[in-house]
């Protein structure tokens, strides 16, 4: 019985299950999933919020467990879901730091590989198109593309984070995807990557 | 490189979040679903009262039509075990719309008489000599519970006494879910001054209770999220289920009937794998009083005779465990009693409502809190939990007989091949 087996699904919906009755069980939840939706929301609207917004996250999350239903999606849909809504509270200011960046291009929404980008392309030119077409997407577009590039959600857990139908995600998805590869710097780095792949 | 990975470089990564960021998230948490210690949580998720769902329904038939609380519900016996005589709380006439909480006679809490060991050793001699069942489809494990809430707008606070029927189908097949169920029973005053207090406050037929899970506490209400409450009986609802072969929370781990039936009967073993995973920094107690609040559910699971034995076994060796020698308990039977009391200083937490949201307040009080369980003569298998104040936080009053704030009546577990009732 010490065995250690790697969690599931089913596992994750039955801790939650039995927070209900066992407050304490929630912090499984936590110690699991805390770092990932801090990163998440640290990507998109740095540190400080994510801070906040994270642990925001999970005590609704435990406020709301008896409504959370492990026949609708997993336990890690059902947080990005609740992430999600805590994020959109920053819409505005999200969208003024693509415009910022859209004008300056210069860093992104914290240092990090922006070294690795410019070795493979103008990484200037790109940050602004990306920033420009992220803050002109529809939120709802903006959310699927975030959840699956970002938070590696399946479509079907981003369905079920959003509420939205299965085959929702994926026209959305495809959407945004045609409309990021008209940009004429993405789509010189597609080529020349396809390029020398080929 | 695909412009999902364009967009994934445009958001850097960030360090993983600095070790303060997490603790302090986990305290927030921890305010937010920590109500108080000890607390008896409703409804345990693994409880017991074998109440067959047939009379169950019929039980709440009759409450919704009268608000007159339901009569003695039978339980089925166990193979191995004797069927418990069925009897319930006292329940006095209503007179005015709600019943006054009354105990039985000779149901008051008797003062400590020495060292608890005794009675734990003897019924670890007792359930040793158990039958062990065969399996069948479900297992039932159940339990009256009832909490004392306050509830009341300020200034006008009042205790009102909830009563719940919940139930746990633990399926053999794990394919099959394995539900968990509640019913709300019924709703009596805690005193007659609260009687009084109901009616000023307009004899209200449904509060909101500011918990969820935990009790609300001397100190006003509990943290957690409204959670309503109504006079009126419901029906048997399915609170969630629990899917996969792992169905039994033992300590902080979920284990197969398997497994379960693989525990060591060694006292020392058995008392660490209870353990494994629980730590004094969760708060709510210490080792005594988390081992005394586990052990009572597993002594209800589908353990083997030795197990159950050794669960005594890990009781009695616990420092602080007192005897309370014979008691009567809330529902008026007889049995033999240990108690475990401790003395918290977190015992408060106030909410209050900021924008839409509930931001929990930490009001920490101090208070003592006696566990008592209450052991069947017959057949050595708990037959009550109650948990009461003994002491309460500096200036506050709790007004149900004996500091009494939450009991469970256990009923005996049974497999059955019947079907679940959800």
């Amino acid at each position: 019985m010490t065995a250690v087996s790697p969690r599931t699904d089913t596992d994750d919906a039955n801790d939650v299950a039995r927070s209900l009755t066992d407050p304490d069980r929630f912090g499984v939840v936590f110690d699991r999933y805390f770092s990932e939706i801090h990163g998440y929301v640290a990507r998109r609207l740095g540190t400080d919020a994510a801070d906040d917004i994270a642990a925001e996250t999970f005590l609704t999350a435990f406020r709301l467990r008896r409504r959370f239903d492990a026949s609708r999606g997993t336990v890690r849909a059902w947080l990005y879901g609740i992430v999600t809504n805590h994020v959109s509270a920053y819409h505005r200011q999200e969208v003024r730091a693509y415009r910022a960046l859209e004008r300056a291009g210069l860093d992104g929404p914290a240092d990090g590989h922006a070294d690795r980008v410019a070795e493979r392309v103008d990484a200037g030119a790109i940050r602004r198109e990306l920033a420009g077409a992220l803050g002109e997407l529809p939120r709802g577009d903006r959310e699927v593309l975030l959840l699956v590039a970002l938070g590696g959600l399946s479509h079907a857990d981003v369905a079920a984070a959003l509420g939205i139908p299965y085959g929702t995600v994926g026209s959305r998805l495809n959407r945004v995807r045609r409309k990021l590869r008209g940009l004429p710097g993405v789509a010189r780095v597609i080529e020349r990557e396809e390029r020398s792949d080929g | 490189m695909d412009e999902l990975q364009l967009v994934r470089e445009f958001f850097n990564e960030q360090p993983p979040p600095d070790p303060d960021v997490v603790s302090a998230a986990k305290a927030r948490l921890a305010r937010g679903s920590r109500g108080r210690p000890s607390a008896r949580r409703l409804p345990r998720l693994l409880v017991r009262a074998g109440i067959p769902a047939v009379a169950a329904a019929a039980v709440a038939a009759t409450i919704i039509m009268t608000v007159v609380v339901p009569g003695p519900a039978s339980r089925p016996p166990v193979a191995g075990g004797s069927p418990r005589p069925a009897s319930g709380p006292a329940r006095p006439k209503q007179a005015g719309g709600l019943a006054v909480f009354q105990l039985p006679p000779g149901a008051a809490i008797p003062a400590s008489a020495g060292p608890g060991q005794q009675i734990l050793l003897t019924a670890a001699r007792t359930v040793a000599k158990q039958a062990q069942p065969a399996p069948e489809r479900y297992y039932v494990t159940s339990g009256i519970v009832g909490n004392f809430l306050r509830v009341g707008p300020p200034g006008n606070h009042y205790v009102v006494l909830e009563v719940v029927d919940s139930q746990y189908w633990a399926a053999r097949s794990p394919k099959a879910g394995s539900p968990q169920l509640s019913q709300a029973l019924y709703v009596q005053l805690a005193s007659p001054a609260d009687q009084a207090a109901w009616r000023a406050d307009g004899s209200p037929a449904t509060w909101n209770v500011g918990q969820d899970g935990e009790l609300a506490s001397p100190t006003g209400m509990a943290s957690g999220w409204l959670h309503p409450l109504s006079v009126a009986a419901g029906p048997l609802t399915p609170m969630n289920a629990l899917y996969g072969a792992q169905q039994f929370l033992v300590g902080d781990q979920s284990l197969t009937l398997a497994q379960l039936q693989a525990l060591p009967a060694d006292p020392a073993r058995l008392k660490q794998l209870l353990l494994a995973g629980w730590s004094p920094a969760f708060g709510g107690g210490d080792a005594t009083s988390f081992l005394f609040q586990t052990v009572p559910a597993v002594l209800e699971m589908p353990v083997t005779p030795a197990v159950r034995s050794a669960l005594y076994q890990v009781l009695a060796s616990l420092p602080g465990v007192q005897s309370l020698g014979a008691v009567t308990d809330v529902a008026g039977e007889q049995g033999v009693a240990v108690a475990y009391t401790q003395k918290y200083s977190d015992c408060g937490f106030e909410v209050q409502l900021k924008g839409r949201t509930w931001a929990p307040t930490p009001t920490f009080s101090s208070c003592s809190v006696q566990q008592v369980l209450v052991i069947g003569p017959g057949d050595g298998m708990p037959l009550a939990e109650e948990l009461r104040y003994t002491q309460l936080p500096p200036g506050q009053t709790w007004s149900a007989p004996d500091g009494l704030f939450s009991y469970e009546l256990f009923g005996t577990p049974y497999w059955t091949n019947q079907n679940r009732p959800h």
